[in-house]
């Protein structure tokens, strides 16, 4: 195209224009384009106006109803601490759950005010059909359920997540309207009834109730966390739409001091008592010398932690903590050790004893009828001599006594912390009147809980120094690093002379001639102990009824101790700590001997350290004789050079 | 490229208007407008705004699909460590001790009075077993068993 041709055509396109113009009324234009200012100012006015009432004035309404009709707000759960046994076996965990609710306005129809019925969302009769297969809920209790008032139901909680998908498949399906899903972790104890009154359980909603449950539940809860997320009408995520998490932060481990295999054995050995004596209950407590960890801590009757619907308090109880009894004479070893701590007597103390002695208005007899004899102090506590132990006491005297009671930690709760453990009884000396002392002296008259007895028999192992005992090894948190409780320094309450000979004299208790707690014995170990058969209060405290406790608290090996059990059984039959408690005191001493790698000191090396000291023989052997024909290759090479 | 351009009488008659020389002091000189190329310009615009559109839908695409992934990964972690506490759990409930010992009696065990274990160690170097140095030129797997060395 030429410019000429160019400028041709655009000299014609402009040309009728500027005719056009000209043939416009005067003041038609201006009139025009003021009338088309005008409708753009209608226009924009209007929509400025819109906005100022949707931005401005309707703005936080407008913005509420969107963000209700968009945004949805999911709480997530804390994982809750795990319990663990000293070994890092799992003694309670959570694991993923989920609850199915349901909204009973959607099974009911409604009438608006101009009296239209609008037909339920969902008909009762077929979620219930639905429901009562998924869920194995009685379709009576669906019913009942789906029908009832308000907006809000729990149909079935805590399922496994199977289940759950199955019902929350049927929602997104649109097959049950007012149907729903939420997660809910589920506590479960691997264990069954293993440690049960330990661990104590939780609630549904996952709260603790009792026993470390409770007691560290502040550990264990978490923070839960939540998250915000945009979803389209249809219900599908906005997958470029705002999203806020907070993750939840889960709850802190708690490792225990327990054993679980012995703590197996315990609950198996107190349970097969039970049921082989018709006791009420038994409790067995192990503790570790000079750490004062609990190994084993067990009662029965016990529970299944999982099945919430038969758990009863009085199954829950940790009898061992919560429960006193009166130690009959368990207690003649403190009191011996009492005596010979303050000088009073020594082991070898002769004595002339007689079968019954009278203090005040009552008659104290021995268990079986003798005739006056002589015997050493070690001899009275072998043979459980009442009237011995009353002489001795009597030497001690009142306030000596119940001094070293205080000493021994009666009266007062170990500091294990358990919830709900009891502190024993010991009346203030100045309310002890004509025959307390010598009833407090043989174990009547004065009550402890299983730990102190264990805790007190503790001191004398550990060569008379009190140790705290505890049941927290410690706590891990997310980084997976144990975290060690504060350890107990302990003090000192009897010379470590006076423990020996309490030791030595409670040794007798097993294996001597006339010991009472020969059926304590455990093969390859020397054990002490002392029995203890003690007739229980009455429960109005008026006197004493006609049943009894048997016990036994011990330890081993006898001369260093590493272990004590304390074995408390509630009116068995027979009645004797010796025929019932010893028994189930030997075959817990073992197991816990062997998980602890306690070599037996009486039947020779273990076969694993007699393996071990023949591979070093023999590796000894073999240097030497490496050595010497070094020493032989090198001597001629040595002469010649000389 | 053509340019709008008048003839040059009527720019030599502009220019010599005797209105136009008083009213304006500077001469007014009717200065060419530049090049221009409406359809390239057109063209190019249109191209521009097609890659702009393109690339923030692609932008965004791309963002989803990362939100989407990175909901998936989230999802899976959960899942994982969901799995991971549900399995914890089994094995200790496959390794309780009442189990396994229900499951030795049914397969005819019967408990004994005094059992006794062997302990099998490891000659470890920080372990206190192995308090005995190799002889010269022995061959040793510390690591072994001490049960079965040898």
């Amino acid at each position: 195209m030429t410019s000429g041709r160019l400028r041709e055509d655009l000299a014609a396109t402009a040309r009728p224009r500027l005719r056009r113009a000209r043939l416009l009324p005067h003041g038609q234009f201006e009139r025009r384009v003021l009338g088309l200012f005008l409708v753009l100012a209608v226009v924009l006015a209007g929509t400025v106006g819109k906005l100022v009432s949707i931005q401005v004035l309707r703005g936080e309404h407008l913005a509420l109803i969107g963000a209700d009709q968009r945004d949805e707000f999911q709480t997530l759960p804390a994982q809750r601490g795990r319990l663990y046994d000293r070994s890092g076996e799992v003694l309670a965990a959570s694991v993923a759950a989920t609850s199915v609710w349901a909204n009973p306005s959607a099974f009911r129809s409604t009438t608006a005010e101009d009296g239209t019925v609008t037909a339920p969302a969902q008909d009762v009769d077929e979620a219930v059909r639905v429901l009562t297969t998924l869920l194995g809920v009685p379709p009576e209790t669906l019913r009942e359920r789906l029908t009832g008032p308000g907006d809000f139901v729990w149909l079935a909680r805590q399922l496994d997540v199977g289940v759950a998908d199955r019902v929350a498949a049927l929602v997104a399906a649109g097959d049950l309207a007012g149907v729903g899903t939420t997660p809910e972790p589920r506590r479960t104890y691997p264990g069954g009834s293993l440690a049960a009154q330990i661990l104590g359980t939780t609630d549904i909603d996952g709260v603790g109730l009792g026993g470390m449950e409770l007691w560290h539940d502040a550990q264990l809860v978490g923070q839960p966390g939540w998250q915000a997320f945009e979803r389209s009408r249809d219900g599908a995520v906005i997958p470029s739409g705002t999203r806020e998490v907070q993750p939840p932060v889960p709850g802190i481990d708690v490792v225990l001091t327990l054993d679980r295999q012995l703590q197996y054995t315990a609950e198996r050995v107190a349970q097969e008592t039970v049921e082989a004596t018709g006791a009420v209950g038994a409790s067995i407590v192990v503790l570790e010398v000079g750490t004062g960890e609990v190994l084993a801590m067990a009662s029965a009757p016990t529970v299944d932690l999982n099945d919430r619907a038969a758990l009863e308090e009085d199954l829950l109880r940790n009898r061992a903590v919560t429960d006193n009894f009166e130690p009959g004479s368990v207690q003649k070893a403190i009191t011996a050790a009492a005596a010979i701590e303050e000088g009073v007597v020594a082991p070898d103390t002769v004595l002339e004893v007689a079968d019954s002695l009278a203090v005040g208005s009552k008659v104290f007899t021995d268990a079986h009828e003798h005739p006056t004899e002589e015997w050493t102090f070690a001899e009275v506590i072998e043979r459980s001599s009442n009237v011995g132990t009353i002489m001795v006491a009597q030497e001690l005297g009142d306030e000596r006594l119940a001094d070293w009671l205080a000493r021994f930690g009666y009266g007062r709760p170990t500091e294990l912390g358990f919830p709900g453990e009891a502190r024993g009884q010991v009346r203030p000396v100045e309310e002890w009147w004509g025959t307390s002392l010598p009833t407090v002296a043989i174990g009547q008259g004065v009550s402890v809980t299983l730990v102190q007895a264990a805790n007190a028999y503790a001191t004398i192992a550990n060569d008379g120094v009190a140790v705290r005992p505890h049941l927290v090894r410690g706590t891990v948190g997310p980084d997976g690093v144990l975290q060690p409780v504060a350890e107990s320094s302990g003090h000192r309450v009897i010379s470590a002379e006076t423990a020996q000979q309490v030791r030595a004299m409670l040794t007798a208790v097993v294996d001597g001639d006339h010991g009472t707690g020969a059926r304590a014995a455990v093969a390859g170990h020397a054990v002490a102990g002392k029995t203890g058969t003690a007739r229980k209060p009455r429960t109005d405290g008026r006197g004493y009824a006609g049943t009894y406790i048997a016990s036994f608290v011990g330890m081993a090996p006898a001369d260093d101790p590493e272990l004590v059990v304390a074995v408390m059984v509630d009116e068995p039959t027979p009645i004797y700590g010796g025929l019932v408690a010893a028994p189930v005191f030997s075959q817990v001493m073992e197991e816990a001997l062997r998980r602890q790698h306690v070599e037996s000191a009486l039947a020779g090396p273990s076969l694993e350290t007699a393996l071990r000291d023949a591979e070093i023989a023999r590796r000894r052997a073999e240097r030497a004789a490496a050595e010497a024909a070094a020493a032989a290759a090198v001597g001629p090479v040595q002469d010649a050079l000389e | 490229m053509s340019a709008l351009q008048l003839p040059r009488r009527v720019l030599r008659r502009v220019a010599t208007s005797p209105r136009r020389a008083v009213a304006a002091a500077p001469r007014l000189v009717v200065v060419p407008p530049p090049a221009r190329h409406p359809l390239a310009l057109t063209v190019t615009s249109l191209l521009l705004l097609g890659v702009a559109v393109f690339m923030a839908v692609t932008f965004n695409a791309l963002a989803a699909d990362e939100a989407v992934h990175a909901r998936q990964l989230d999802q899976r972690l959960r899942a994982a460590e969901a799995e991971y506490s549900q399995l914890l759990a089994e094995v200790a409930a496959l390794e309780s001790p009442a189990r396994i010992a229900a499951a030795a009696e049914e397969l005819g065990l019967v408990r004994v009075d005094h059992p006794r274990q062997l302990h099998v160690r490891r000659l470890l170097p920080a372990d206190g077993a192995a308090d005995v140095e190799p002889a010269p030129g022995e061959r040793t797997d510390r690591l072994k068993p001490l049960l079965a060395d040898g």
